[in-house]
């Protein structure tokens, strides 16, 4: 199945989504954006607002302290978010290079450990992270540390690399849970770019709020890269306990968050009895975990804030599809972007296409294409009759109980947390004293919605609700066994609930 | 002014809406009670808990770390010395 962009013109202005144009390098992108939104701002950090034309200019004689006459190497970017970082990114690549995308909170031996492992030839180093090159600048003084505020009058023109050259080289955990870099060609990072267009009314000349981390695709291209094509402002929040008086004073007109974020902004709005995310903003774009529905809704239900939902990895320069009809199919992550190729095998999500990652880069690992070249996601999915996609689970997560039935337990714990009631669930096969093999739900309870029980016993109240779910389900894949937790479950550092192996 | 004992009862009530998953620990809780050790709390929790601890207290964090609240003690002692 090949995807193109038409299936979601009717989600956005016409005059506007015929402006979505592909393109082959950011080099391209940014000289189209300087181009046509001069004087507009791009950035806007620490109280100072830069516009495209000056931050272009800025750009240009950056790409004189770092560039390395005949080769394109690859450069290191470590910094927090801030303007510092933006420019330091954009000097690299729009001089051709690789940048190798450093995340401000590794220690000194790991910044060390990264510069001989992606083999990064010169770091640019934001000033207040200097003392954390310290075992680099001493066990590699041939690689140059450059800091992020330094400024040269000389300029330098920029490259325009093709889309098959490589841009950046971004963390990842990959499918396997093992860290390692993903590496992204330019064509990648602009169809990534572009695919955050699709799907809304208003794509152009938008004002974005960024929270989340540059160093995670979803910041980087989705966040920073989108607002940059479609000569959108970027208000850059240096620490998120400002967020909301940030938001007071910028007024964002779209969100880029993570499900948690928007549902604490969604909690503090209730309690505090006020609009948080101020009155200007229309879309929250909601990805790098699942989104519950509960949230599409109460968001559109209590400040007519659409939410939209996405599913995205870093291997495929972040979004593979996004959801322009939440409010119908609330479960879905939507349709699939444009120029991919997709097949889904024994469950399974494969991709082929522009948006997709050169290779891995520091780890070898078998088995992350398959015989005809497509990327294997190792997450389950399914699509409706109207092409909308649905992540069920992954596939090392699969429970196979000793009748040979396979059970995917996200796909279960999805239909017990469309109740309003249900924070999180973990189905998982536990044992019984005579031996036998049985499915088991965990639940965590969403304590604004329990409030509003009263003096019911919630347990029970929950539980009863769980059970009709239940009886709805094919009778090999209902849980034997009901337990609504009165805390939280153990999470792992990146916050993903630990799954229980009891069997 | 608000007592100490106020301020610790004020701020169970903001620690249980930051983390409402983790109410029996938050209810046993005491001055010493570690906030990431004891009530595994998650940087959005912390997060949940300061913002509203501005909210309801009304004054602004200063650029501080979470490191500089080990426990529940230094948040009230924190709280303390902005409502002075």
């Amino acid at each position: 199945m090949m995807t193109t962009k038409e299936v979601f013109r009717p989600y956005t202005d016409p005059e506007q989504f015929d402006r979505i144009v592909e393109m082959d390098s950011v080099s391209e992108m940014w000289r189209h954006s300087v181009q046509n939104y001069p004087e507009a701002v791009a950035i806007s950090d620490n109280g100072k607002d830069h516009t495209y034309a000056a931050i272009d200019a800025d750009v240009s004689r950056f790409r004189s302290l770092i560039r390395c006459d005949g080769e394109k190497p690859r450069i290191g970017v470590y910094c927090p978010n801030s303007y510092d970082f933006v420019r330091a990114y954009l000097a690299v690549v729009t001089l051709g290079c690789t940048a190798v995308i450093l995340p401000p909170q590794l220690d000194k031996m790991t910044v060390f450990g990264c510069v001989m492992k992606f083999g990064i030839s010169k770091l640019i180093c934001h000033p207040s992270l200097v003392e954390n090159t310290e075992i680099l600048a001493a066990k590699r003084p041939d690689v140059p540390i450059v800091l992020s505020d330094a400024v040269c009058d000389e300029i330098t023109d920029a490259v325009y690399p093709a889309a098959d050259d490589p841009c950046v080289i971004m963390f990842t955990g990959g499918t396997t849970g093992k860290s390692k870099g993903a590496l992204l060609s330019n064509g990648a990072v602009m169809q990534g770019t572009v695919n955050g267009c699709y799907g809304y009314r208003d794509v152009f000349s938008q004002r974005y709020l960024l929270i989340l981390p540059l160093t995670h695709v979803f910041g980087l291209i989705r966040n920073l890269m989108t607002s940059l094509y479609t000569g959108s402002a970027l208000y850059i929040c240096r620490n998120n306990k400002d967020m909301f008086r940030d938001i007071a004073v910028f007024r964002p007109t779209i969100l880029v968050a993570v499900p948690a974020l928007a549902e604490m902004a969604l909690n503090l709005s209730k309690k505090f009895g006020k609009n948080m995310l101020g009155d200007s903003l229309k879309a929250i774009i909601c990805g790098a975990a699942a989104v519950p529905p509960y949230l599409i809704h109460e968001y559109k239900k209590v400040f007519g804030i659409t939410l939209f939902p996405g599913y995205g990895l870093t291997e495929s320069a972040n979004l593979v599809s996004g959801n322009p009809e939440n409010d119908k199919k609330p479960e879905s992550v939507g349709l699939l972007y444009p120029n991919q190729e997709v097949k889904v095998v024994d469950g399974e999500l494969r991709i082929k296409g522009k948006n997709m990652m050169i290779c891995y880069i520091g780890e070898e690992e078998d088995g992350v294409y398959d015989e005809d070249g497509y990327f294997r996601t190792g997450d389950l999915v399914r699509f409706d009759e109207d092409g909308f996609l649905y992540i069920t689970g992954r596939i090392k997560e699969i429970i196979v109980l000793p009748t040979g039935e396979n059970i995917s337990p996200a796909e279960l714990e999805v239909r017990f947390l469309a109740l309003d009631l249900i924070q999180d669930a973990q189905v998982y096969e536990d044992v019984s004293e005579d031996g036998s093999h049985f499915l088991a739900l965990e639940v965590v309870p969403r304590a604004p919605e329990v409030a509003k029980l009263g003096d019911a016993d919630a347990a029970a109240v929950i539980t009863g609700e769980l059970e009709k779910i239940n009886d709805t389900l094919p009778t090999e894949q209902r849980v034997s066994r009901i337990i609504v937790r009165d805390s939280d479950f153990e999470r792992t550092p990146s916050m993903k609930i630990k799954r229980y192996k009891k069997c | 002014m608000l007592t100490r004992t106020e301020i610790f009862e004020k701020l169970k009530e903001i620690l249980l809406f930051a983390d409402p998953k983790n109410r029996e620990m938050i209810e046993k809780s005491d001055e010493n009670t570690k906030l990431v050790a004891d009530l595994g709390f998650t940087s959005v929790s912390v997060l949940y808990m300061v913002i509203a601890i501005e909210e309801s207290f009304g004054f602004v964090f200063g650029d501080v770390s979470m490191n500089d609240f080990p426990t529940i003690g230094a948040v009230i002692d924190y709280i303390e010395a902005q409502l002075k």
